[in-house]
């Protein structure tokens, strides 16, 4: 029975966000409307200094799946923010259900909606510009994407705990999540041609070794950081620990936050 | 009303502003910290693009710092105006009462851009930095950057004001339009890279934008000459004007559409509109 609550709530919350690349299709076409501006914008750097097109290639990739990354930051790290804002989360945490399924819901439904984005600006971008594209290990390829995207949504889920005690400071912890981190974990360049000590700092964000990872099984293993294998193996550790972190953090958010008086606490 | 309440109307906004921006952060350090990743974060994300590739000229990559920075002013302008307007509906719900106030909301808008704009050009100044710290080509001209740069915030406060007014009538779509409007400048201005990589389609195109002659002109002040080898062929006194009139037929735009827009919103009850995004 309780299972069965769960997987309710888990389709329940993913529902809308699958739904919404149809009903709010403003949204989806202008999202990646504006996502492939600034692929295009990277992709025209490298081509102003007749960089060699293996670098359109990961401008492109690196575009795509950032899509992702913006989804874990916006909509699942912010999410729970936003629903006390709104009103929702108290309705949330009086409804007789598990957290967890309500933010497995999310990442799933996010997943999905963000997939539609990625897919579509890799396509317009490797068309566009030309950009080869080489799948040198399919099987790597496809496990290394799934287990940066359990990875990047552990985060999210993590992330969405976390955010529930702060008021307006999400907005500047969302702003340094995105720009910054798009420049140390390498998403427009082999994250190796940092250097090894600062590639290994970017690490941390499992964003780094994901993108890594995907660019290797693509591109082949020089322009990777480590071995691929490793950089699974360290994915799926992330995952892991990210998924229990959420885990912790929701319950001793959530009992902080009620202790607090925060969790309708609005306009702060 | 007369000339002071409108100076009493700014002055508030802009102080408003303000403390909507940093009050945030218990400490002011943490918010000068803040400000200042953002931006360093972008010019640097440049920097290891070419470090990646492994050669580019000094010419090059001082081309795309000046750009990165300032086009961060543009993008900061552009995105706090329309989110104002969203802020005041929709967050605080206090936007209608704005409209009944004495003062002109308009205004109000302009000043609380200007205070977040100012925390803003901290980044332009860590460009300057990094100018130094790379030893890139550099020769400043004072004058013509404070002109380029006053005329430069004006245009994108135009350009703001302008998007603002889109938030009034299309509550849903205004800030998708925004985002896509910040990016179609940045591609098509030449911010970061010459306009020349451009198909011709697109650099017909980038002609019209007013921030590609901002650019030219901050490049030239910055570093002495352009490194857009078709912005170099045009005079110094030709950009200037070209980018002038533009400004003002944006300026002048933009208050037309914040008049037309606002009474549109007021005729349709959207000042109070909650569209749940």
């Amino acid at each position: 029975m309780k299972k069965e609550v769960f997987w309710r709530v888990v389709v329940a919350r993913a529902y809308p966000r699958v739904m919404s690349i149809v009903r709010a299709a403003r949204w989806t076409i202008g999202g990646t409307i504006v996502s492939l501006f600034y692929m295009a914008a990277l992709v025209l750097i490298y081509k102003s200094i007749n960089a060699p097109p293996e670098y359109y290639s990961f401008a492109i990739l690196g575009s795509s799946l950032l899509s992702y990354w913006d989804n874990v930051v916006w909509n699942m790290g912010m999410q729970l923010y936003w629903d006390k804002e709104d009103g929702l989360l108290e309705l949330y945490m009086i409804a007789p259900m598990n957290r967890m399924a309500l933010l497995t819901g999310m990442a799933l439904g996010g997943m999905t909606m963000t997939s539609v984005r990625a897919i579509m600006i890799f396509i317009v971008g490797v068309l566009l510009f030309k950009a080869p594209v080489v799948v040198q290990n399919p099987f790597h390829l496809t496990f290394a994407f799934f287990l940066a995207l359990v990875a990047l949504y552990g985060v999210g889920m993590a992330f969405a705990s976390l955010f529930l005690m702060w008021g307006r400071q999400v907005w500047a912890v969302a702003d340094i999540l995105m720009e910054p981190v798009y420049t140390i974990s390498g998403s427009y360049f082999p994250v190796k041609s940092l250097g090894h000590s600062l590639a290994f700092v970017a690490s941390i964000i499992p964003l780094t070794f994901g993108l890594d990872a995907v660019r290797q099984a693509m591109f082949g293993s020089a322009w990777g950081l480590l071995p691929l294998p490793y950089e699974e193996l360290f994915l799926a550790v992330y995952g892991v620990f990210y998924i229990l972190l959420a885990r912790y953090a929701l319950r001793k958010m959530e009992y902080l936050a009620k202790v607090e008086g925060k969790l309708t606490l609005r306009w702060q | 009303m007369s000339m002071k309440y409108h100076v009493k109307c700014f002055y508030t906004s802009m102080w408003l502003g303000f403390k909507i921006t940093l009050n945030w952060a218990r400490n002011p350090l943490v918010y000068v910290t803040y400000s200042l990743v953002l931006p360093i974060a972008s010019v640097f994300l440049i920097i290891f693009m070419y470090w990646a590739v492994g050669y580019y000229t000094p010419e090059r990559i001082a081309h795309a710092i000046v750009g990165q920075a300032h086009a961060y002013i543009l993008t900061d302008v552009i995105a706090t105006a329309s989110w104002i307007v969203e802020d005041d509906r929709e967050h605080y719900k206090t936007l209608k009462y704005m409209f009944i106030t004495p003062y002109s909301y308009y205004l109000i808008i302009i000043g609380r851009i200007i205070s977040h704009m100012v925390l803003a050009l901290i980044g332009v100044v860590y460009a300057f930095i990094i100018f130094y710290a790379f030893k890139l080509p550099m020769s400043f001209n004072p004058c013509l950057y404070l002109c380029s740069l006053v005329l430069g915030i004006i245009a994108s406060i135009a350009l703001g004001m302008t998007l603002a007014s889109i938030i009034f009538v299309m509550p849903r779509g205004g800030r998708v339009i925004s985002r896509s409007l910040q990016a179609i400048f940045y591609v098509f201005s030449g911010a970061v890279y010459p306009i020349t990589v451009l198909p011709n389609w697109a650099q017909r195109l980038s002609f019209v934008i007013p921030v590609t002659y901002w650019y030219s002109l901050l490049r030239r002040s910055i570093l002495g000459f352009d490194t857009d080898p078709i912005l170099s062929t045009l005079q110094e006194e030709t950009l200037m004007m070209r980018f002038l009139i533009t400004a003002v037929v944006f300026l002048i735009l933009s208050y037309i559409m914040y008049r037309i827009a606002t009474w549109r919103a007021r005729s349709s009850g959207r000042l109070e509109l909650i569209s749940s995004i």
